[in-house]
């Protein structure tokens, strides 16, 4: 989790903060509502996102794309969809 | 239309043809009957706060909103429509300024929730304010400082120039008006409120369908729009998905800056069967200029002139020694129009915009009558007019550009910026950007590190969101450790640093410079 985090981080500082170190980009700045990532920006995330965690997110909205931990969220929330598993707990029954 | 004239024949619609579809949003219609019937409780929270002093309403776009506005101009009280992009703080504070006791707070899905005051530390004016009689809104300019100027409409100007739009667009219960605008834009006086005047039907574009050529796309094909007015970014978004045709569409208005070639040419591909029109105005006058573009303009992607003055408008190029030119010249342009607003909040700054004739003497185009009484605004643009009395856009005579359609002054973001605890100075640098109008560029001197966290693209993105409009957010910061260049006489030169961002936007050169970090 704390490595895909870090890639994450890494890539939104590769591709729209170049500036910045992984440190200094806290999981939960706002990278909408401050301008770092536009509309252009969100497709290449999308798509950086996908290939790079195996994931198909097609129903991803701006809501999903807002910080790291929500991108980060987004794609543990995919991958246990797609593998039909409710991940979080094991052993939870319904 | 903001105006006792507009309530009455909104109401004869209403009366008349209480069936007839009023607003589109969020894909539901509205019809006038439906519209009337979110008036009237609204009329209720109105006649509710007692008082008679103007009201602040800074909504986003839907029909609560519009009915409120209604509402509040049923019962003659002004209104202060600022953007919502604009820091709560900067509304509470407009708000103070203007004398409103009451600020609508409206919820993000656009129902009014309740009044609330503006906050007790805020300005209140001292001495009071007073109102011309005629004058039911108040608009506010670009809003690119924390205080953007409050401008003053005219009921009888907005009515006379409801009068002209409706002929010249033959505006009718069968017009179908694309709004893109946010409802404080001076252009919504056209697409929704003289729409809404005649019985027509206004689809009201939300913010996130704005930027979405398929969700625009919709909205055009299924309600069969006749009239689409936007800044040329509209039009680039349809374009370049290769949206459309849009056989419904019988006139396209571009408005707020000028259209690049690409989108130029596109027109006829995207609205086979519209009349292209290039519109001309700034808040202050309303719509002063207009330009219908032959096919052939359209098919080589010309720069579109602005066109000739709307009738009545009268126009003066001046000289930087205030000389009027005649003829073919290029000067700063100063307009006088029957549809021009009363002025601005503080008469201090309206004595300084609007000005008497400089050349009374002078003969208008077409014959319009001299007006001794009415100034003329000093639009701080630079137009040149042609051997054929065509006016062309020459550009900002100052550090104004538009972004998005939005005005704003660079000054106003490097001050935002320089605010922010270590950046020693700042310059920034407006781009002209084919879809945006203007890019802003940020290059920032940091100040000599004193151990606090270290300045970065990340916090002075915060710093401008808390301060500034979403528009004024530059497309991208430098942060420089070495003193910006500086003139003989030390002012920042401009110039070398423009220089610099250019040459970093097309990655030719290192940073070899400025040791510097871009984002």
């Amino acid at each position: 989790m704390v490595q895909e985090i870090r890639a994450i981080k890494e890539f939104v500082i590769r591709e729209f903060a170049s500036d910045v170190t992984v440190d200094e980009l806290e999981s939960d700045y706002d990278l909408l509502n401050n301008g770092v990532i536009d509309s252009i920006g969100l497709l290449r995330t999308i798509a950086w996102l996908e290939k790079t965690f195996e994931v198909s997110l097609d129903s991803a909205s701006p809501e999903n794309l807002r910080t790291v931990e929500s991108m980060h969220v987004l794609v543990t929330e995919t991958r246990e969809l797609m593998s039909g598993s409710p991940g979080a707990d094991p052993g939870a029954v319904r | 239309m903001p105006s006792l004239r507009f309530v009455s024949k909104f109401h004869q619609v209403a009366k008349a043809s209480p069936a007839a579809p009023a607003l589109v949003w969020q894909g539901e219609t509205r019809t006038y009957g439906e519209l009337l019937d979110l008036v009237r409780p609204a009329r209720e929270k109105v006649a509710a706060l007692g008082d008679q002093g103007p009201i602040c309403v800074p909504g986003g776009k839907s029909p609560d909103v519009i009915a409120l506005l209604i509402a509040c101009w049923e019962k003659e009280r002004p209104v202060l429509l600022p953007s919502d992009k604009n820091a709560p703080a900067a509304i509470d504070d407009l708000a103070a300024r203007a004398g409103c006791d009451h600020i609508a707070a409206v919820s993000r899905a656009g129902e009014f929730l309740a009044w609330r005051k503006p906050p007790a530390e805020c300005a209140v004016p001292t001495g009071g304010l007073s109102f011309p009689a005629d004058m039911l809104l108040m608009l506010t300019t670009s809003g690119s400082t924390s205080s953007p100027k409050v401008v003053l409409t005219s009921s009888s100007g907005i009515d006379a120039f409801i009068d002209w739009a409706r002929d010249r667009f033959r505006l009718s219960g069968n017009t179908v008006a694309l709004n893109y605008a946010p409802l404080n834009f001076d252009i919504c006086l056209l697409d929704v409120w003289a729409t809404l005047a005649v019985g027509g039907c206004v689809v009201l574009v939300e913010a996130a369908e704005a930027v979405s050529a398929e969700s625009l796309s919709r909205l055009i094909s299924v309600h069969g729009v006749t009239l689409t007015q936007a800044v040329p970014f509209f039009f680039r978004t349809l374009a370049d998905a290769a949206a459309g045709p849009f056989q419904t569409v019988r006139d396209v208005l571009i408005t707020g800056e000028a259209a690049g070639s690409a989108t130029v040419r596109a027109l006829p591909t995207l609205f086979p069967a519209a009349a292209v029109t290039n519109v001309y105005g700034c808040t202050e006058t309303n719509d002063s200029f207009i330009h219908t573009a032959t096919s052939e303009e359209l098919a080589k992607g010309d720069v579109l002139p602005i066109g000739r003055p709307l009738p009545g408008v009268q126009v003066r190029l001046v000289t930087r020694d205030g000389g009027v030119v005649d003829g073919a010249a290029q000067g700063r342009l100063l307009v006088s129009s029957p549809y021009q607003v009363h002025g601005y909040l503080e008469a201090a700054l309206t004595q300084t915009q609007f000005l008497p004739d400089p050349d009374p003497d002078c003969h208008d185009e077409g014959g319009s009558m001299p007006s001794p009484t009415r100034p003329f605004f000093d639009s701080g643009d630079i137009a040149s007019r042609d051997e054929d009395g065509v006016y062309w856009f020459e550009g900002r005579n100052d550090h104004q550009v538009k972004v998005r359609g939005v005005g704003i002054s660079t000054t106003s973001v490097e001050d935002a910026l320089r605010s922010c605890p270590g950046v020693e100075d700042v310059a920034v640098i407006a781009v002209p950007d084919d879809i945006d109008g203007h890019a802003l560029h940020a290059v920032i001197e940091a100040a000599p590190s004193s151990g606090r966290t270290r300045l970065t693209s990340l916090v002075l993105r915060r710093v401008c969101v808390e301060c500034l409009p979403a528009a004024v957010m530059p497309a991208s910061f430098t942060i420089v450790e070495v003193p910006l260049p500086r003139t003989s006489t030390g002012k920042i030169d401009r110039k070398s640093v423009e220089d610099a961002v250019l040459r970093n936007e097309k990655a030719v050169t290192s940073h070899a410079k400025w040791p510097s970090s871009s984002c």
